[in-house]
């Protein structure tokens, strides 16, 4: 009643099927490809039931908080707890899902519309930066942070809706903050950050009311980004490009998970001493001219890849194990005391032209099959003892008074045409055969 | 808990990284690699993003790998498999940085650490999976006549299929599941298991060999 006949499937039927049912593009009167397919289908809801509580770990990594990604070992209880809270609310999940564009906008709903216009100039504001509002080291705030978003009801709806925090969207909350702040002191009567003015967005991050603020669930994101509370006017003055605020000794300060997630417009324009903290993943964003100005020791961990495309005056301090794996091409570009350091190994790849730029002392190493590739003037400075190694198809081409430092074990396989042309003091070092050979 | 698994990662996504010294995705493409398909979206873009903080990107790469893990991790250790896959996605948030490859070579690495953390559980527990052996009269849709191929293909379920693989033997059920739900070719997957590549087609044809068996016998049971 069925096509599935008894059958022999044969190895190369099997490669096929399974690359098929990976593809989804099974056929569909074999039960076998049938049964695939159905394992590999797409997920569903109930095994994407864990997904606030990885975003959540994934957050709490960014914020730099080791604190809170402890050994998998001692997270099981908590996990246990949120993974039974979580599935109270499958259904709720699941529509956090289908609908992350009604929750954000529940969740921006709180704020003004579009358009900066820094019209109004209010003035207020208050003291210092950086006070110690917060109160808590970054690493256990935002420990409590993260764990309050996915244990709370409340809270987790809003952080599970609220997509990505990508840095436009971090430069809307840390304007808000500044108009909540600007609101809360009484210089604007609305909340919102985009009537303020440069200076009034400064003077509205450097008050400590700022702390008052981002306890509000809605900041979760900015305050997770930031690395800390206390964090927060530092970093908002970085994304939003105001003057006066934050001083680079402030910048070193923010989570460098913070600084990575800048745009590469922010991150040129902060100092090589912060760089030069970032990973090696963040760094290779970044233009030639930016990274040329970090230091060699940074550069090093870059990859072959990027290095290529700074300027030589960028590589000549790089350590010898990094310059080795540069492409040839790059190689050839760095001064002759920056090759001289390199492995014979690397050495023997660069062009003879290249190589006839390099001091004796390192041409010395090469080994003969390199160089006898370079120029007669090149190999005439070479020392006896290397030309001696040199073949004899190479030697004959050097010049009669370079001939004639050479040893007579090795003149004497020279051709007598060549041998000829060397002076009478040397010849009669030669053997007595070679010497009748030529007629003395 | 086992620390020589954890510090084994970061040179396992180096080992999943078939050119490390090119920018991502620039690499020469491969003539022998599968045509990317809908099923199995290329997730370079996203893993890029999400090692740069991007929370949206790493959703994108959880709703990719977390089925796909959760239905490889139930053939090692059952019932287990969702915490299990909890602490894989610990680890992979942790790493992530550290990861270097293209979208085929994240699948790899992140069941790279899925299964040391199915070893680490296996370890604890000293106990094989008690996976409950599926009935064969629950497959007969399987085993659908021409008419209702099509209806099969809509009501064979996923948890079915999986717990019918699951039910071969270890070897057999992990070839198999790496090949088809997490996508990977055989090399990759030889990677994941420490294996030749030759030895998981091996192992992966066995497989599908005695699931035609079984297929067929529940046929046969139904009539």
């Amino acid at each position: 009643m069925n096509t599935s006949q008894p059958r022999h499937i044969d190895r190369e039927t099997a490669e096929r099927l399974l690359d098929r049912a990976a593809a989804g593009s099974a056929r569909a009167d074999d039960p076998l490809a049938l049964l695939l397919t159905a394992a590999a289908a797409p997920g569903d809801a109930g095994e994407l039931s864990g997904e606030d509580l990885a975003v959540a770990a994934f957050t709490a990594q960014l914020a730099g908080s080791p604190a809170h990604a402890p050994a998998p070992g001692h997270a099981r209880p908590a996990r246990r707890r949120l993974a039974r809270h979580l599935s109270l609310k499958v259904a709720g999940v699941a529509a956090a899902l289908a609908g992350v564009g009604v929750a954000l906008a529940a969740a921006t709903g709180v704020f003004s519309s579009t358009s900066p216009s820094p019209a109004g100039a209010p003035t207020a504001g208050a003291p210092t930066v950086g006070t110690s509002q917060g109160g808590q080291p970054s690493p256990g705030h935002t420990g409590a942070t993260a764990g309050g978003r996915t244990a709370s009801p409340g809270a987790s709806a809003t952080a599970g809706g609220t997509p990505a925090a990508p840095v436009t969207q971090l430069t809307g909350l840390c304007t808000e903050v500044a108009g909540h702040v600007a609101k809360l002191e009484g210089s604007t009567t609305q909340a919102s950050g985009q009537t303020l003015s440069a200076t009034g967005l400064t003077q509205a991050l450097a008050s400590p009311a700022v702390g008052t603020v981002l306890t509000s669930p809605v900041f979760a994101t900015l305050t997770s980004a930031a690395g800390a509370a206390t964090n927060v006017p530092d970093y908002c003055a970085l994304v939003l490009g105001l003057p006066s605020l934050p001083q680079p000794g402030l910048v070193a300060s923010l989570p460098r998970t913070a600084l990575a997630a800048l745009p590469v417009s922010l991150l040129v324009k902060l100092p090589a001493s912060v760089l030069a903290q970032l990973p090696a993943s963040v760094l290779v964003r970044l233009p030639a001219a930016t990274l040329a100005t970090l230091p060699a020791s940074v550069l090093a961990t870059l990859p072959a890849s990027t290095l290529a495309t700074l300027p030589a005056s960028a590589l000549v301090g790089l350590p010898t194990s990094v310059l080795a794996k540069l492409p040839v091409a790059i190689l050839a570009t760095l001064p002759p005391a920056t090759l001289a350091r390199l492995p014979v190994s690397v050495l023997a790849k660069l062009p003879p032209s290249v190589l006839a730029t390099l001091p004796i002392s390192v041409l010395e190493k090469l080994p003969p099959s390199v160089l006898a590739k370079l120029p007669i003037s090149v190999l005439a400075k070479l020392p006896p003892s290397v030309l001696a190694t040199l073949p004899i198809s190479v030697l004959e081409k050097l010049p009669p008074s370079v001939l004639a430092t050479l040893p007579p074990s090795v003149l004497q396989k020279l051709p007598p045409s060549v041998l000829s042309t060397l002076p009478t003091s040397v010849l009669s070092k030669l053997p007595p055969a070679i010497q009748s050979e030529l007629g003395l | 808990m086992d620390r020589s698994a954890d510090t084994a990662l970061p040179g396992t996504a180096r080992k999943h990284d078939p050119n490390p010294a090119a920018a991502p995705g620039a690499g020469p493409a491969r003539s022998d690699r599968r045509p990317t398909t809908t099923d199995k979206p290329d997730l370079s873009e996203a893993v890029r993003a999400a090692q740069q903080g991007d929370e949206q990107a790493f959703r994108a790469l959880y709703r990719d790998l977390q089925p796909r893990l959760l239905r490889y991790l139930r053939t090692m250790v059952g019932d287990d498999a969702e915490d299990v896959a909890s602490e894989a996605w610990l680890h992979i948030t942790r790493d992530l940085a550290g990861f270097s490859g293209d979208s085929d070579g994240f699948r790899g690495w992140a069941a790279t650490i899925a299964r040391h953390r199915a070893m680490d559980h296996q370890r604890r527990n000293r106990r094989r999976p008690q996976t409950a052996p599926t009935p064969v009269e629950d497959l007969g849709d399987l085993a659908a006549g021409e008419d209702t191929a099509q209806s099969a293909l809509d009501t064979v379920s996923t948890q079915a299929a999986v717990a019918m693989i699951a039910d071969l033997p270890p070897d057999q059920a992990e070839a198999v599941m790496l090949r088809v739900v997490m996508g990977l070719d055989a090399e990759s997957a030889g990677r994941v298991l420490g294996k030749k590549a030759g030895a998981v087609r091996t192992a992966a044809y066995r497989g599908l060999r005695k699931l035609a068996t079984r297929l067929e016998q529940a046929d046969s049971h139904e009539q």
